[in-house]
């Protein structure tokens, strides 16, 4: 007896022993990159673990005196105060994207979940199919359209369009939860009078808080930290038009170390994390909510 | 409670570890070594087993995939040539106006009055037309013969004097060419649904001549029905019947001078006897199986009749010669004889259950039946009757009839029961009282109920101490008394032991857990409140005189004259002439003056309409509104699946093409063009000119394709696994500070990707505080040894990225298994690991089966974490301008295809096709799979 009591606790210290160490690990890359924000370096510093003095230089180089210059690279000029209008520029395209999205998602999922109609099944099927294309394929076609078609080249509203437009197809998570709410409820609202719209809007939606919370912060989430479509998309000639992902990369990803900020990388990192974070932290058990639901209905 | 539990839990640990000293003595009665070899072949059995059965599977898939495609193709004909087939056929059975509507869009819609939907066809038709001719045609003629382009955009110079030319753009006419391909699709699609409009309006047109045909036809087809079975019984088939019915039904058609109900009928007639044959084809079927089963019992009842004879004369045989006195045995025999009796019974029982069963399948199949002209009505009825609005409005007035004589009655019992309400409210508060009291019984009863059954619980739960206490006294008298088969004693009252308790314990759980009693009591309890809350509701006790009243006459009215709640309301609302404050009913002579308006209406609408038909075809309002109800999803999904359209289905058509064709940096519009090269792209993927810069192309992509899969089977799976483990841990009894583990865990998730993934790429590289440390050399050194390291390296920092997420999807999973699985295998002296192995694992994989599946197919397009982790690198030799790298995946391979200065783009297009077949076909293999596993239903 005796024996299986000191067992237990000797596992449990070990099990501690590996978190606290896995944690550590979690954190390590966190904390230091929050450090270098503090750091004093400047331009083509070589990275230390720990930085040898502390200063909010940083932060105000982020921000500091807006200088309107589009093309840093080529007037030969620094990035300095370009940040914040990568950070509007950003903000204006999540948020707009995230409207579009969530609506687009939350409609999709409806319909399917509650409607049968002679394409539904064809419409499933097709767009299980079009997920295995890889995606960014279609990034070469997008880029004329937005050039030739709309007029919209460098323009980090096409990045709105091309995030939002086929959000629909993602609506997995959504239609499962809708599958969960009982019909009872729709076809006691259809004896009261209403329509279907009505109860969309008014029945449905309200009881389906989790999952328009998830949806928001999913899609919210997508355009904030996406490099890759809103760099092919945008491209790197006009600064201003930047995304934070954008600019962010290019702080660091210049071969010649003499160009990179790093510092300055940690600050904005810093400044673009911690928003979403925050937004996460506060939202996390839709978020879970939504996760496990989807892992359990694949 | 608690100590009780404790106690019980306490002892069982006692016992397990008793128990493992048990069983550890009986294994190690076998070689400890042999034990271990064949343990080891066993899980390589299991492995090849696995392995046998994944290419088995993914053989199948292929032939399942092939024959999808196979049967989509046909599907896809037989589709189209039904299509026109229809088309064909409404054509044929049309008037003018539906088959001018072939041509010209909303002709039919025009002349039954619907203005909106003519104006919304012919506008789509004419614009449609122009724009093709204006654009289209050139756009389609650009894509197929013009070469995608003849005219580059160039400078073009007279005297000195320079201007830019601009020519054709290939790209702009593969994108306008594909736009107008698919205009076609929607053309067709407008033209089906005016064809469709022009047919419907027809019909609906006709509904009542069709109608009346169908009724006047009943008596001849139930004439030939009759027939028919007489031919059937006869033995004559349906071809040779309708032959010689022929003139019968011709004379009977003859007699019609319309030319279409002649047609018509003929049509009716015709499929009612064709109708009647398969149907009494059916009926014989259904019959012949009865008789079958009949003629099987009857055989049975003989069988058993003959044996139970042999069987007694046996016994009889048996009991003879025996000469002991022991009756048991004798018994036994008899046994023998019963049990046989008892078998054969419930056969016959079996038997007589499938022959009713088939008796009534039989009824139903009659009962279904009628004739081909009674089915039709119903149909026409179904489908056009909705629209007709005679009934309704004939109904309609009769309620109000039935209220305006009844009047008196109503007006009546309102005075009466102006002064009633005292006593009303005074009978209600009595019965709510009641209803208190029946309620608290009811919560009483449930109680005692729950009770009872904690009651039981606690008798079996000292049974259970009280038989393993009793096993330890014996236990220890049997090692105080040192004899010499104590071994062997103590196995036997193990296995007693064993024995008792398993059926305890069974009893035990067939009682539910003290957590879910405690939640029925409460619900139980909870549901009877809620009753109580809701018939109370309904027992008013503040009514006021006129509340009563008018309370009363809705009754009477619901009650005695059948009147819908909604109708009934509005009648009492308008039982008196309003005047202002004083309450005048109607006069005699004003009363009979509406009843004979009333009945005037009625008569001069049913005069007015001997059809029994009043209605039309949707107009655009009406169509309209109901996109807001019963069509709601077009609304709601007309702008999404456009949005697919265009972002996600054009651009993979588009792609598709460009692999067809030699777009690249070096024929990149609008200064260049590119045209159509056939399959070239193909072969050069594994053949490409020798000295171009693609010349590196097959090695790399083989050496990519292999890390591809590497690392999608790598990651998926260390990702998964640990995950796992890091969710038991964390959720271990015992650990504390749950909540904080898992939102340290969490960070990764919250960051975005590319600063969480450029941060640790900087510090790992060579420039970088750690990569400094260690000369990893990631991401640049490329021997071996070195893209070892940085393959390795990336492979943590994705479980880094990636655990987190497991973490989440299986945590609730985790909490979810059901405790007994445990418990029963910690009895059977199961250990950590191999609860782990054996409950966990299948558990969690069963039910996040489909889960793994796309996180694999993720992990092959993981763009991220190769891209701002190493770039790529380091670079393959050779490689050159293209920079591929030795770490690249699939899709960053492309991605630097896409963005070197030596793009080029039809290549990587075939690339992503095959990318595509490969994950595709990965997915079905995977999900054939999983199906697999769900349908051995291991957890029930």
């Amino acid at each position: 007896m005796k024996s299986l009591k000191t067992g237990r606790i000797l596992s449990n210290v070990a099990i501690y022993a590996i978190l606290i160490i896995m944690s550590c690990f979690w954190l390590l890359p966190i904390v230091w990159i929050i450090l270098q924000s503090f750091g004093t370096g400047g331009i083509g510093v070589r990275t230390k673990l720990i930085p040898d003095s502390f200063t909010l230089d940083n932060y105000i180089w982020l921000f500091s005196n807006f200088t309107g210059v589009t093309n840093p690279i080529a007037e030969n000029h620094s990035y300095e105060g370009m940040f914040f209008g990568w950070f509007m520029n950003t903000l204006i395209v999540a948020i707009l994207s995230c409207l579009i999205s969530t609506l687009f998602v939350l409609g999709t999922a409806y319909a399917l979940s509650r409607f049968r109609f002679k394409a539904r099944a064809i419409f499933m099927r097709v767009n299980l199919i079009i997920g295995m294309f890889p995606g960014f394929l279609s990034m070469i076609i997008m880029y004329w359209v937005m050039k030739e078609i709309f007029h919209l080249q460098g323009n980090y509203m096409s990045l709105v369009i091309i995030y939002s437009a086929g959000a629909g197809g993602g609506y997995y998570i959504a239609k499962g939860f809708f599958d969960t709410i009982s019909k009872n409820i729709d076809e006691a609202a259809m004896i009261d009078g209403a329509s279907k719209s009505q109860i969309f809007w008014q029945i449905i939606l309200p009881l389906a808080k989790p999952i328009i919370v998830y949806t928001v912060l999913t899609s919210f989430m997508g355009p904030w930290g996406d490099y890759i479509t809103s760099s092919y998309i945008i491209g790197f000639q006009n600064a201003s038009n930047w995304t934070v992902a954008i600019g962010l990369y290019k702080f660091v990803s210049d071969n010649d170390t003499s160009m990179s900020y790093y510092t300055q990388f940690a600050a904005g990192a810093v400044i673009v994390a911690l928003p979403i974070t925050i937004l996460f932290f506060a939202l996390q058990k839709y978020y879970v909510s939504g996760v496990t639901g989807g892992a359990v209905k694949g | 409670m608690k100590t009780v539990k404790d106690e019980i839990e306490n002892s069982n640990e006692k016992e397990s570890t008793e128990l493992n000293g048990v069983f550890t003595k009986k294994v190690r009665l076998i070689n400890p070594v042999v034990y271990f070899f064949t343990s080891v072949l066993n899980a390589i059995w299991k492995l090849v087993k696995w392995l046998l059965d994944l290419v088995l599977s993914m053989f199948s898939s292929i032939f399942h995939f092939v024959k999808m495609v196979g049967i989509g193709i046909y599907n896809g004909v037989i589709g189209i040539v039904n299509f026109f087939k229809r088309k064909a056929h409404q054509y044929k059975y049309n008037d003018k106006a539906g088959r001018l509507s072939f041509f010209l869009f909303g002709y039919s819609s025009f002349s039954h009055k619907q203005y909106v939907n003519g104006v919304l066809f012919a506008l789509f038709e004419v614009l449609y037309i122009v724009l093709f001719a204006l654009f289209g045609a050139n756009s389609i003629y650009m894509l197929t013969f013009g070469k995608l382009g003849l005219v580059p955009t160039q400078e073009v110079c007279y005297d000195g004097f320079c201007e830019l030319r601009i020519g054709d753009n290939s790209i702009m006419i593969l994108i306008y060419g594909l736009l107008w391909i698919l205009s076609i699709f929607l053309f067709i699609y407008i033209w089906n649904r005016s064809i469709n409009m022009g047919y419907y309006n027809y019909r609906i047109d006709e509904f009542i001549k069709f109608e009346k045909i169908d009724k006047s036809n009943v008596d001849m087809a139930k004439h030939l029905d009759e027939e028919a079975k007489k031919a059937f019984d006869a033995g004559i088939s349906s071809k040779k019947f309708l032959a010689d019915h022929q003139k019968e039904i011709e004379d009977y058609i003859s007699k019609i001078e319309d030319v279409k109900e002649k047609d018509y009928t003929k049509y009716l007639l015709v499929n009612t006897c064709k109708h009647s044959f398969v149907h009494l084809k059916k009926v014989k079927k259904q019959e012949a199986i009865i008789a079958k089963a009949e003629l099987k019992k009857e055989k049975l009842i003989v069988a058993r009749e003959k044996g139970l004879e042999t069987k007694k004369q046996q016994y009889e045989q048996k009991k003879a010669a025996y000469t002991g006195d022991d009756e048991e045995y004798l018994d036994k025999l008899y046994v023998k004889v019963e049990k046989y009796e008892n078998s054969t019974m419930l056969k016959v029982a079996n038997c007589d259950k499938k022959i009713s069963h088939q008796k009534h399948v039989l009824e139903e199949i009659l009962k279904r039946y009628s004739t081909y002209v009674e089915m039709q009505h119903t149909r026409n009825n179904d489908r056009y009757g909705k629209f007709n609005d005679y009934y309704k409005h004939v109904a309609d007035l009769d309620l109000q009839l039935v209220f305006y004589r009844n009047y008196r009655k109503f007006v009546e019992l309102y005075f009466s029961k102006l002064d009633k309400f005292g006593e009303a409210n005074e009978e209600n508060a009595k019965a709510i009282v009641k209803l208190g009291e029946e309620m608290n019984e009811k919560i009483k009863t449930t109680r005692e109920n729950f009770n009872a059954i904690r009651e039981k619980k606690k008798v079996l739960e000292a049974e259970l101490t009280q038989v393993k206490v009793a096993y330890k006294e014996e236990v220890n008298a049997i090692k105080a008394s040192g004899e010499e088969n104590q071994e062997t004693r103590l196995l036997e009252a193990k296995a007693k032991l064993v024995d008792s308790t398993t059926a305890i314990m069974r009893r035990l759980n067939d009682l539910p857990t003290d957590k879910n009693i405690n939640l029925l009591e409460k619900e139980e309890i909870k549901e009877s409140k809620n009753a109580y809350v809701r018939d109370k509701k309904f027992l008013k006790t503040n009514y006021k005189s006129e509340e009563y009243a008018r309370k009363e006459v809705i009754d009477l009215m619901l009650v005695d004259y059948h009147i819908d709640y909604k109708d009934a309301v509005k009648f009492v609302d308008n039982l008196f002439v309003s005047d202002d404050k004083n309450k005048c009913a109607l006069s005699e002579e004003e009363l009979q003056c509406k009843i004979n308006s009333l009945e005037n209406e009625k008569n001069e609408y049913v005069a007015k309409h001997p059809d029994n038909y009043v209605g039309k075809p949707k107009s655009f309002k009406e169509s309209m509104k109901s996109l807001f109800n019963d069509k709601f999803h077009i609304t709601i999904l007309s702008l999404p699946i456009i949005g697919i359209v265009f972002i996600s289905i054009v651009p993979l058509l588009f792609s598709i093409l460009v692999a067809f064709t030699n777009y690249s940096s070096k024929n990149y519009p609008p200064t260049q063009l590119f045209t159509w090269i056939g399959l070239e792209n193909f072969f050069s993927i594994f053949n490409p000119a020798p000295d171009s810069v693609y010349a590196v192309l097959p090695q790399a992509l083989l050496k990519t394709v292999r890390w591809t899969l590497i690392w999608a089977i790598v990651a998926t799976f260390s990702n998964y696994i640990l995950g796992i483990v890091v969710a038991l841990m964390i959720n271990k009894d015992g650990i504390k500070l749950k909540k904080l583990w898992r939102t340290i865990f969490m960070m990764t998730v919250a960051i975005p990707q590319f600063i969480s993934l450029l941060s640790i790429g900087i510090l790992l590289k060579d420039t970088g505080a750690v990569g400094q440390i260690f000369h990893l050399g990631f991401g640049s050194d490329s021997s071996d040894q070195g893209v070892l390291i940085a393959k390795i390296i990336i492979i943590i920092v994705n479980i880094w990225v990636g655990i987190p997420y497991t973490i989440l999807s299986t945590t609730g999973i985790l909490l979810n298994i059901p405790k007994d699985l445990y418990e029963s295998a910690k009895v059977d002296g199961a250990g950590t690991f191999t609860q782990f192995t054996k409950i966990t694992m299948p558990y969690i994989l069963f039910v996040t089966g489909p889960y793994l599946i796309t996180q694999f197919v993720g992990n092959i397009n993981n763009f991220n974490v190769i891209y701002f982790l190493t770039g790529g690198g380091p670079a393959i030799r050779g490689s050159g301008l293209l920079g591929l790298g030795q770490t690249d995946l699939l899709i960053t391979f492309l991605y630097k295809i896409i963005t070197s200065n030596n793009a080029d783009y039809g290549l990587a297009s075939t690339i992503g096709i095959v990318i595509f077949i490969i994950c595709s076909f990965i997915s079905i293999v995977m999900y054939n799979k999983s199906n697999s596993i769900k349908e051995e239903d291991q957890f029930q």
